[in-house]
């Protein structure tokens, strides 16, 4: 990194944006954090400099920018324009030639990994609204990237669990604890987890590194060939409980029309919407749906012959999370071969098994 | 029809109590008053209420609901008290010191007045289940907890008082809650907090805090039950809470759910509730009628909160 080097992280306020705040801490550089809410949540410093929008600069240009944003709030549908948004902010953030990293996700090869993992750009696809955001973001980043000049890298982050985690951890917790499967019996599936030690330092590393040409296309999960078993197992130990097992055949592979006919036979418009928001149907259709023909479509088939199927075994979010855990696709590191992780395996797991004891250790008086 | 006074029309107001309040048939929030007069209005509007002033809701209201920022929680109960309302229930957390929290129960009582505190958390299906266990002897005498409760704060209130004031907060805002979890399943909020001794403390900085760590011994008259609080806004936490006692313990989540973990000598097993949790409104509502309609409104009777918030005050001091 030169001296005077002007780098902002957009998105910081989230799991990996806290890290990546830590890390750039820690090497002494002072960075533009982009964060919603209260400033002294995400920096409890002060060291850096918090701002609630990109817009805040105010035409004081960045050398380097690290994307972790997404649209999380507002109806589904609306996720898509502002990605747009977003990416034509942070296009007017950064230098000419500057470095932007953005941070993406294995997602964008489905949320259960059933489609072909390739290193490079990816078209688009109908899928879940989450997914298509995720690939308009690349697309969004690559169009400001060839307008702009800029020097992109496209990291897709693993599954990022470690210490705290809020989706991975956090879950793994409640379910041993409440009793509710974390695997399915049979299926051994690959983690394609990355530590969020791991990939904070990987974002920082290439966020203060030097511009190079064009777009670079990254994977990151360096434990993607290990078990969810790996840190499941001694969680379990800790908590003194026995990790439960769905039976096999229970999660299915992810399908509309069973919960569609449910909720069709409700007629609920907000029950359609809630069925269809988690699924590939969604996107430009849904879109359509909601837009042209909200609440007459769905009176409509009040006189069809809709049926309640047959009960499934688990709710949708129950296939969902069980899906992942018995992925059978692994999703390979492809990262820059001068950077090495800061953690290994062990160290990953024994940081989680801590978390959890500092939490259910009784008081020692 | 009960009539409602609404004091305080900020976020959770129109977030949360609006899905819960309006189109009920024993019931309606008749008067709304803030201090800001856009967000009475904005209130006002989704209420079919009227936005007037806060002498005249006190003069009028069946019942007030206080669901303004903890600071001014004391001084609100105090005006609805000399105004002799029926019912009051006011947010949590009740009144920043033990002596002010008992005070205003001493005076409800004396005037006959339903004092109550929103602690939505004590309809969620699991925590009356793992209290019952508890009160049945499963896990005989409790003698110790853990609670924590931490995620990435979103919650951006009107006033910023979450930022900005004493009680606004990890310790108090979501400690409250979580506190609450621990000694309701505990039944340790009957049985009044005597004293309470700090063992240590840990926070980012002066309350208000956004991350916080606690040991602490409850003196209980006859015996003592040592207390940790892991509370924060920066940081996942497992989000549990574990009572041990002399025979066993129970675990469950902070969060709604209808499962919880009884562990004995026997073995470990877990037991469900038998009926679907809901969400966080269903549970508003639920406490909204018991607590309007007089209905089971015992749980939320403020005089059970006096013990938190003379730990919560002893681990804010310390």
């Amino acid at each position: 990194m030169r001296d005077g080097q002007r780098v902002a992280v957009v998105g910081a306020g989230g799991f990996v944006g806290q890290a990546v705040l830590n890390l750039l801490q820690e090497q002494g550089v002072h960075a533009v954090a982009v964060v919603r809410g209260d400033p002294a949540i995400a920096d409890r410093s002060g060291f850096h400099r918090v701002v609630p929008t990109l817009g805040a600069l105010a035409g004081a240009q960045v050398d380097a920018l690290l994307n972790l944003a997404y649209p999380t709030r507002g109806e589904a549908e609306t996720h898509r324009s502002q990605t747009e948004q977003l990416f034509a902010d942070i296009g007017r953030a950064v230098v000419p030639g500057g470095r932007v990293i953005h941070a993406s996700t294995l997602a964008v090869f489905g949320l259960a990994l059933d489609r072909v993992v390739d290193v490079g750009p990816v078209r688009r696809q109908r899928d879940v609204p989450y997914v298509e955001a995720k690939i308009a973001a690349e697309h969004a980043a690559a169009r400001i990237q060839s307008r702009g000049g800029l020097s992109l890298d496209i990291v897709r982050l693993g599954n990022v669990t470690g210490r705290s985690s809020p989706i991975w951890a956090q879950q793994f917790v409640h379910r041993l604890l409440t009793g509710r499967p974390v695997g399915v019996r049979g299926v051994t599936g690959v983690s394609n987890a990355t530590d969020v030690a791991n990939a904070a330092s990987y974002l920082t590393w290439l966020l203060l590194g030097s511009p190079q040409t064009g777009i670079r296309y990254h994977h990151l999960a360096e434990f993607s060939a290990a078990p969810w078993s790996s840190w499941i197992d001694p969680m379990a130990s800790v908590l003194g409980v026995e990790p439960v097992l769905a039976e096999r055949g229970g999660p299915q592979p992810l399908s509309v029309r069973d919960e569609l006919s449910r909720a069709f036979a409700g007629f609920g418009p907000r029950r359609v919407y809630r069925t269809l928001r988690r699924e590939r149907v969604m996107g430009s259709w849904m879109r359509s749906l909601r837009a042209h023909t909200p609440y007459r479509l769905v009176p409509r088939s009040a006189s069809a012959d809709m049926v309640f199927a047959p009960p499934v075994s688990y709710a949708r979010g129950e296939q969902d999370f069980l899906a992942t855990m018995a992925a059978q696709q692994e999703f390979r590191s492809v990262t820059d071969p001068r950077w090495t992780p800061s953690i290994d395996l062990p160290e990953s797991v024994n940081r989680l098994v801590e978390w959890l004891a500092q939490d259910w250790r009784l008081p020692a008086r | 029809m009960i009539d409602i006074g609404l004091i305080g029309c900020g976020r959770v107001v129109h977030e949360n109590y609006a899905p819960t309040l309006v189109g009920r048939t024993e019931y309606r929030v008749r008067y709304v008053f803030d201090r800001d007069e856009r967000q009475a209005l904005s209130a006002a509007a989704i209420f079919g209420a009227e936005s007037v002033s806060l002498e005249r809701l006190l003069a009028t209201a069946d019942a007030v609901v206080v669901a303004t920022p903890p600071s001014t929680h004391v001084e609100l109960v105090e005006r609805c008290l000399e105004q002799r309302v029926k019912i009051i229930l006011c947010e949590k957390p009740f009144a920043p010191s033990f002596a002010a929290a008992a005070d205003l129960v001493r005076r409800a009582e004396e005037r006959g007045v339903g004092l109550y505190v929103g602690h939505l958390r004590r309809s969620f299906p699991h925590l009356r289940l793992a209290r019952s266990l508890v009160s049945l002897g499963s896990i005989g005498a409790p003698r110790a907890f853990v609670a924590s409760e931490g995620g990435r704060f979103r919650w951006e209130s009107v006033s910023d008082y979450t930022g900005s004031s004493e009680t606004g907060g990890v310790l108090w805002d979501t400690g409250s809650h979580t506190l609450d979890t621990a000694l309701f399943v505990a039944g340790l909020d009957e049985p009044q907090v005597e004293g309470v001794k700090v063992v240590c403390v840990d926070r980012d900085q002066p309350e208000p805090s956004h991350h916080f760590s606690g040991d602490f011994v409850l003196d209980l008259g006859d015996s003592e039950v040592e207390g940790r609080l892991h509370l924060s806004r920066r940081e996942a936490l497992p989000n549990v809470v574990r009572i041990v006692g002399s025979r066993g313990e129970v675990s469950l989540s902070v969060r709604p759910d209808d499962r919880v973990r009884l562990t004995t000598d026997r073995g470990t097993v877990v037991l469900s509730a038998g009926i679907a949790c809901g969400g966080i409104l269903q549970h508003l509502d639920v406490q909204f009628r018991r607590v309007l309609l007089q209905q089971d409104a015992g749980d939320f009777d403020a005089k059970r909160f006096v013990g938190q918030t003379r730990v919560l005050e002893a681990l804010s001091n310390a």
